[in-house]
């Protein structure tokens, strides 16, 4: 029973690594024959710095004295397993944010071929999180206005905001809501008055995929999602102050409402809390038994996964669907209380302070899109697991007002690191299925955080810089100090210069909140 | 387990009781042997709450948490002393079967015993201590008990389903274990039934650690050994990741 790849690695590291070749300055290629089944190569985008850091991964599994019966697959492995699924078509793709998962890699990209009958929907190429996502407002108010107030507005906000392990949310919802939640998305929020008619015209999908069905969400993922609704969560989920550092484009900038260095953006980061977590859980366990009868065979157990086609195929994208429509409420809710906790500390309604969404960005969703495959126009069920849709000007499924600048997309920073603005591109859709980055992704494991790094360290370091925090475990703290990651600036560059997405604006972090 | 037939109906039948300070020998880190039933509920035992008598009747825990004290030679806070040890030092003495292991984006854990029930029971432990530091919640005046069932198709299924089952309860419930009672590993059925005792999380009051969305199946690892083989002397280990 256990997976293939699980079995004692019998190739040296050199052998190994024989199958990854470079392809120009941005990209490697993982040839087949990496991992058994391989149907189409493995594309990975990185520069030579992130490289090494994936190789490095790589070497690590491979000297198995190092972990001592534990160890995991690294990025490398996952992504040639799910190059290995029936229907990938193109190839399975990496962004340079990538590290191990689970199933699909983090930062993890793959198509399947809906008219093919043996493609399949994977919740390991989801993820746990569903609809996990960033979402920017912006405000009229700048640096120099809200500096002096920083400390007492990070304390409002984390006031404001349920964070961390076991919160609930303060948003009170009843069963009955919740169905509506799940079938409605961000109408509901619009409806019960959480959320601006215009907040949904910037927000994928609108806030509500329409093929969200309740009745596919288990009684116990219910049960996990009434209590959290409007709640932060814990992780590497956060709310942030942001200013405006550094316009690339001022064209899109504006085109958003950014117009000058120092302008004050909020950004949430956050997804569908244990409602997803129960979705994919639940999933997991009809698909095995979907995989049996059907036969289907994939590399490691965590790759679960069933015909797009068949019962548990359908229930899950349904399920999933809910999961998506409650992860765009939970962060219109915590939208409305970032909203209130501004309109207090200023003493202005949230719409004089022009506190618009400029965009909602999914990270962790499966969607029908259609693109082209070897000249053909096909649908295709693009899985995107820690990655972010970055659609090309004038694509219909982008808002009329980026029409002309392609679709905003948001990159997330760690505590105390930037955050970026990006737009798609021509050549993102032509060669990554429309999709970049998701953000700086982790370069070092939780468990070496903590041992390697000091609570009281991290936190003087983000105050010599000028930022605020509020964090509800210091555990965390440690686990997610920016050196815990990856070089988000790198990451983003990497994608600019491969051309799969723009640069637009730079944001740099004045007050964090955090589980 | 035994069963009786009573009235047409098979009942399953609990093993006898042993007396209560034969029963106690497990923990008794201070001891705890010698003291005697009526103490069990003054709940200002502090630092030795993990060692007293359960207020459940059978309730025999194959895993449990103890609170940790260090020596305190100044009589100084205990949190300085604590500082000077490290995560695994402190482990170790508290004399827990689980630590952490590195993974990039999560966690995964590592759990061990002489039999794999006991190594479920104390990688369920394991995760109650990443979501918060479980030795603030022993000793509480206010034990809860639960039981857990959980049913898979084989080892793997069966402890995916028995982790999944106590995060369910500990996000609906705020249920946080600190001692676990496996009282049904069932090979057969791939069954298992536990009790757990524990603390209720209250917000804003029980300190905080990271939370853990899922269990996975990545790298999930199950192992049994006839005769111990292993430097450490385990039976039974697991690995399993879970999903921050």
């Amino acid at each position: 029973m256990a997976p293939a790849t699980e079995a004692a690695p019998a190739r040296t590291y050199d052998d190994e690594a024989a199958y990854v070749t470079v392809d120009d300055a941005h990209r490697v290629r993982v040839a087949r024959g990496f991992v058994p089944n391989m149907r189409v190569d493995g594309v990975v985008y990185v520069n030579a710095a992130l490289r090494a850091l994936v190789l490095e991964e790589l070497a690590a599994y491979c000297d198995a004295t190092a972990h001592r019966g534990g160890g995991y697959s690294p990025a490398l492995k996952q992504i040639a397993n799910v190059a290995a699924l029936p229907g990938v078509v193109g190839a399975s793709i990496a962004l340079p944010d990538v590290h191990s998962g689970y199933g699909f890699a983090i930062g993890n990209v793959a198509a399947f071929d809906v008219g093919d009958e043996t493609s399949i929907v994977s919740p390991g190429g989801v993820g746990f999180d569903i609809n996990c996502g960033v979402r920017l407002l912006r405000t009229n108010l700048t640096e120099a206005e809200v500096g002096p107030v920083k400390e007492a507005l990070a304390q409002s906000l984390f006031d404001h905001i349920p964070v961390g392990v076991g919160s609930r949310g303060i948003i009170p919802t009843t069963p009955a809501a919740l169905e509506a939640v799940l079938e409605m998305g961000m109408d509901w929020s619009l409806r019960e008055g959480y959320a601006w008619a215009e907040d949904k015209e910037h927000t994928e999908e609108y806030g509500r995929m329409l093929n969200a069905d309740p009745s596919k969400v288990s009684a116990r993922a219910k049960k996990r999602g009434l209590p959290q609704m409007g709640t932060l969560g814990a992780g590497n989920h956060y709310a942030e102050i942001q200013v405006v550092d550094e316009i690339y484009d001022e064209f899109a900038a504006k085109k958003m409402g950014i117009d000058r260095v120092g302008q004050v953006c909020i950004m949430i980061h956050s997804g569908s809390r244990g409602l997803g977590h129960q979705v994919a859980t639940d999933s997991l366990t009809a698909m095995e038994r979907a995989m049996e009868r059907d036969g289907i065979e994939v590399n490691d157990r965590q790759l679960a996964c069933a015909r797009i086609s068949s019962q548990e195929g359908q229930d899950y994208l349904a399920a999933m669907a809910c999961a998506a429509n409650y992860a765009w409420v939970n962060r219109s809710s915590m939208t409305f209380l970032c909203r209130q906790a501004f309109a207090k500390m200023f003493g202005k309604p949230p719409d004089e302070l022009d506190m618009h969404v400029v965009y909602d960005v999914s990270h962790n969703i499966a969607k029908f899109e259609e693109h082209m495959v070897d000249g053909e126009m096909k649908t295709l069920l693009v899985h995107r697991k820690g990655s972010t849709r970055a659609f090309p000007p004038h694509h219909p499924l982008i808002p009329v007002d980026y029409q002309y600048t392609g679709q905003p997309v948001l990159i997330g920073g760690t505590m105390g690191t930037c955050s970026y603005i990006l737009t798609g591109t021509e050549k993102g859709m032509r060669d990554t299925f429309g999709s970049t980055c998701h953000g700086a992704g982790r370069a070092r494991s939780r468990n070496k955080s903590r041992h390697v790094l000091q609570y009281e360290d991290v936190l003087e370091k983000l105050k010599t810089k000028g930022i605020a925090i509020r964090v509800a475990s210091p555990k965390l703290v440690m686990e997610e100090a920016p050196e815990s990651y990856k070089d988000v600036t790198e990451v983003v560059n990497t994608c600019h210069d491969a051309g799969i997405s723009k640069k637009c604006v730079k944001l740099r972090p004045i007050a964090v909140v955090k589980g | 387990m035994p069963t009786t037939e009573l009235e047409g109906v098979a009942h399953e039948v609990l093993p006898k009781r042993e007396p209560r300070a034969k029963r106690r020998r497990r923990d008794g880190s201070d001891g705890a042997e010698t003291r005697t039933t009526s103490e069990r509920d003054g709940g200002d035992e502090g630092e030795s709450g993990g060692a007293r008598a359960d207020a459940r009747e059978g309730f025999e825990p194959i895993a449990r948490v103890t609170r940790y004290a260090p020596e305190r030679e100044d009589g100084g806070p205990e949190a300085e002393t604590r500082a000077e040890e490290s995560e695994d030092e402190i482990r170790a003495r508290r004399g827990v079967k689980y630590e952490y292991k590195d993974h990039t984006a999560d966690i995964q854990i590592h759990a061990w015993g002489d039999d794999l029930a006991e190594a479920y029971a104390w990688a369920a432990l394991g995760m109650f201590d990443y979501m918060t530091p479980l030795e603030d919640c022993v000793g509480a005046p206010q034990m809860r008990y639960r039981e857990i069932r959980a049913s898979g198709h084989d080892l793997d299924t069966l402890l995916f389903a028995f982790l999944d089952e106590l995060l369910f309860t500990f996000h609906t419930e705020m249920l946080i274990c600190t001692a676990v009672q496996v009282c049904e590993f069932n090979r057969d059925a791939w069954t298992i039934r536990a009790v757990v005792g524990g603390t209720t999380f209250v917000d804003g009051q029980t300190r905080q650690g990271t939370e853990i969305k899922a269990i996975t199946y990545s790298a999930m690892k199950i192992i049994e050994r006839e005769t111990s083989t292993d430097a450490e002397g385990h039976r039974a280990e697991l690995f399993v990741i879970v999903d921050i």
